[in-house]
């Protein structure tokens, strides 16, 4: 403290508290004396306590009926009158029961004392009570929390008299603690590191007088305990220093300042040289140092003084998110800002933010800057999920550099692989360039089978791509060669002949292991699975891609159990497996559509499906997943071959409408 | 002619105007945090992604006493359970540490337990728009909030009975994936 405490706000509240307290007793003493004035003229109002439990007779008589049992240290008003019949015996109310005490026992009320504490700001480490007389049994006025300030007025001989928080009473005075006064220093500024009220006092109970935006600019001029002595728009107050920032310490931060006016920026400063330029108001600068009253902006170099800006601190991501949105959107010069500024993110492209306000992103990659609420984003995950070998070639033109939101051309047209899939909605190709799912057709996407043997009842070619035109012929293979079928794609089994991969038309070469490799490419579908009924559908799509006719397949699941639900919403079909190893099975034919979610055959004890589960089987049509989709054998390999991943989508459904 | 262009002018000003007193105000609600995926009863507050040892421990000694289903964990070793009475069910993956057990999810199926927000069994689907605004996914009866930004992260869920426009039960879940 320094020594003029800051004022407290709520005096007027407790003020009126007291009064009606006050107003309270004076009126209980008021009707008293009525009463007494009724029933005789010599009537004396007294105030005392009993140090042991007292009796609240209904007649002024010991042995009559007793109405209660009132707590030692109960502090009374007592009307004495000198009717001889009420001898020793004085009326009182308690709570709403009035009677007579005896007065034998009653001792006044202790008086205050002046004591060496007094007018000294003190404070307690727990919880006390501002009792409104000093007696254990007195009304409690005000619960003070740990670390409330109050003065001391005087003292009682069991208790201290404290004004705290505009009320005056008495606590209790065993382990106070005297505040002392502020150390000054030399005025410096820091930065309120998180949303926080500005104290009243250095104490954890003071008072907030205003509260303080993470960021926000603080100048230091002392120090109390552990916390600072700032002041920050005409206030004085207290805040905790572990909370507060020196400006070229942010590390894990960003800050940026903004003015409303055209400040004017310094070269220097010692002797504060004008550089000429001003602050563009509303625009945003990042801050990487300081310098005394100076802050200096990254991008320029030169430096705003802090009293003539406003800052904002930024919690930057433990590695840059990426995410796109699903319709134009317009950025904000400043988190919860009602007007946008003139730049807006477009569909379609990504966008990188390394910060974030709260649920405000930050974006600034030297194209846009500005804040947009996440509810608006479609955030990529963290991670990419892996994929199969796929092909896809480009009919946008452009995809994205990594880390930046800069567009890289390609040419429509332009063969490329994809190698992760980022969300629902991104792709990240081999050159490490991220592309948006409707800037690229997938041609094909690459899924193992069980690695076989078989021999060519005709000539094949084998060719580079599961595509007869694109792809390059590399090798002619002969009827009766033997080749190994190691996966497949499209119509196209994956094969290994001659020290090559490479791929070959198969329908000529299909065993039990590939029996639903289709003739030729599948056309467009859907998968809905209906929680409601356990059922999974496979359905047609028609030309602007809904759903139609009677389901070309359709069979029954075992769903998510209660605690581990199978997720609502659309799901695009992602990596194949032939066997996914569970913990304690593994389950023919997965495809993931989340992190970790399958659909899937029936679990067996290992990868061969003659060691079929039989709780696996009796679980189907029940809810008993971890949220995969389990279906029978061939309904999973059926999906397998013939929905193509990261083309096709599944929905789940709690029901139909 | 010119009069019905006034006219039609001013049924539009005037559509304008209402309207917004005719919208819950359903943008006023705040988004979802991971606090609103807690659980109340009374005062004991249920969190996900905790041990579930001294939850379970608390219920029984308020004298919940919960039957125990398990399976084998699909993700993790060990055994997924779920622990549940007619009125609550809390749900466990064991991967915590050594295979503990840790609270994956919490669902409310009768009783007075409450969302940090107010909404408990028998709501009306009105009090949700209001305390959570609209929902992330609504899917038949399901009203799906999810955190900001992760849609496929953490849900509070609200089933809701169709016919009586009233929340049938609610779900906070995790959806932890692999």
């Amino acid at each position: 403290m320094d020594c003029t405490p800051a004022p407290a706000k709520n005096k007027f509240a407790f003020s009126a508290r007291r009064a009606a307290i006050v107003v309270t007793l004076a009126l209980l003493m008021t009707l008293t004396m009525l009463q007494g004035t009724a029933e005789g003229p010599e009537v004396e109002t007294t105030q005392g306590y009993f140090l042991t439990e007292t009796n609240l007779y209904a007649q002024p008589d010991r042995s009559g009926e007793v109405l209660l049992r009132i707590p030692q240290y109960t502090p009374f008003v007592i009307r004495v009158s000198a009717d001889p019949a009420q001898k020793g015996f004085g009326w009182t109310q308690v709570a709403d029961v009035s009677g007579y005490v005896s007065l034998a026992n009653l001792l006044p009320m202790p008086k205050v004392f002046s004591d060496w504490r007094e007018g000294k700001t003190m404070f307690a480490w727990d919880v006390r009570l501002l009792r409104e007389q000093s007696l254990h049994g007195a009304e409690v006025l005000l619960r003070l929390l740990p670390e409330t300030p109050f003065t001391v007025l005087g003292r009682t001989k069991f208790m201290l008299y404290v004004e705290a928080q505009g009320v005056r009473g008495y606590i209790y005075a065993d382990k106070l603690e005297e505040l002392r006064c502020d150390q000054p220093l030399e005025p410096s500024l820091r930065y309120s590191a998180m949303e926080q009220p500005l104290l009243s006092w250095p104490l954890a109970g003071a008072q907030p007088l205003i509260d303080l935006k993470a960021g926000q600019l603080l100048r230091v001029t002392g120090q109390n305990r552990a916390y600072l002595r700032v002041e920050v728009m005409d206030q004085v107050g207290y805040v905790q220093r572990q909370h507060t920032g020196a400006i070229g310490e942010v590390a894990e931060q960003t800050m940026l300042v903004y003015s409303q006016t055209a400040s004017p920026l310094y070269s220097g400063v010692d002797d504060a040289r004008p550089a000429g330029q001003t602050m563009e108001p509303g625009r945003l600068y990042q801050v990487d140092a300081q310098a005394g009253d100076f802050l200096r902006l990254k991008d320029s170099g030169l430096f705003a003084r802090a009293e003539g800006v406003q800052a904002l601190l930024l919690e930057a991501f433990a590695a840059p998110r990426l995410a796109g949105v699903d319709a134009p959107r317009a950025l904000m010069g400043l988190p919860e800002a009602d007007s946008a500024n003139d730049r807006w993110l477009q569909p379609g492209r990504l966008y990188t933010f390394l910060s974030s306000s709260g649920n405000w992103w930050y974006v600034d990659d030297g194209l846009v800057q500005g804040f947009v609420d996440v509810r608006h984003l479609t955030p990529l995950p963290e991670r990419g999920e892996k994929m199969n070998r796929t092909y896809a070639v480009y009919t946008g033109e452009a995809a994205f550099l990594p880390g930046s939101s800069q567009l890289q051309p390609v040419v429509p047209g332009q063969l490329v692989e994809l190698n992760e899939l980022w969300g629902k909605q991104w792709f990240r190709t081999g050159q490490g360039s991220y592309v948006h799912i409707g800037a690229v057709d997938i041609l094909a996407s690459d899924a193992p089978v069980r690695p076989h043997k078989v021999i060519l009842d005709q000539a094949l070619t084998m060719y580079s791509l599961p595509d007869e035109v694109r792809g390059r012929a590399i090798a002619a293979l002969d009827a009766g060669e033997q080749v190994e079928v190691i996966g497949f794609a499209r119509y196209f089994l994956l094969l290994r002949a001659r020290g090559m991969e490479g791929y070959v038309v198969g329908k000529t070469l299909k065993t039990h292991e590939t029996r639903y490799l289709p003739d030729t490419d599948p056309p467009p579908c859907e998968i809905l699975v209906n929680k409601a009924d356990f059922s999974v559908s496979l359905y047609a799509l028609d030309a602007r891609g809904q759903r139609y006719g009677e389901p070309i397949l359709r069979g029954i699941a075992a769903l998510g159990k209660r605690s581990t639900p199978t997720p609502s919403g659309r799901f695009p079909l992602g990596y194949k497996q032939r066997w996914v190893r569970f913990s304690q099975s593994q389950a023919p034919h997965a495809i993931t559509y989340l992190r970790g979610r399958y659909l899937h055959g029936i679990p067996c004890y290992g990868p061969d499906e003659a060691q079929v589960t039989e709780w696996g089987l009796q679980e189907l049509g029940t809810l008993s997943s971890g949220g995969c989709v389990r279906m029978t054998f061939d309904m999973a390999a059926y999906l397998y071959f013939n929905c193509p991943s990261y083309k096709t989508i599944m929905e789940v459904v709690n029901g139909l409408q | 002619m010119a009069c019905n262009k006034s006219a039609l002018t001013l049924c539009l000003l005037l559509t304008l105007l209402l309207l917004p007193l005719a919208t819950p105000a359903v943008q006023d609600a705040p988004p979802l945090t991971p606090e609103d995926l807690e659980v109340l009863l009374g005062e004991e507050v249920f969190s996900l992604d905790v041990p579930a040892a001294p939850l379970l421990r608390a219920l029984d000694q308020k004298g919940i006493r919960l039957t125990v289903r398990e399976v084998d964990s699909c993700l993790f070793p060990g055994k997924d359970r779920e622990f549940s009475d007619e009125q609550i069910l809390i749900g466990t993956l064991p991967r915590g540490a050594r295979g503990a057990d840790v609270v994956e999810t919490i669902m409310a199926l009768g009783g007075e337990y409450m969302t940090r927000r107010g909404i408990s069994i028998g709501s009306t689907g009105q009090d949700v728009l209001a305390a959570y605004g609209e929902a992330a996914l609504k899917d038949y009866d399901l009203l799906i909030y999810c955190l900001p930004g992760q849609p496929d992260g953490p849900w509070l869920v609200f089933v809701m009975d169709l016919e009586k426009d009233a929340v049938l039960s609610f779900y906070a879940v995790l959806n932890t994936q692999g």
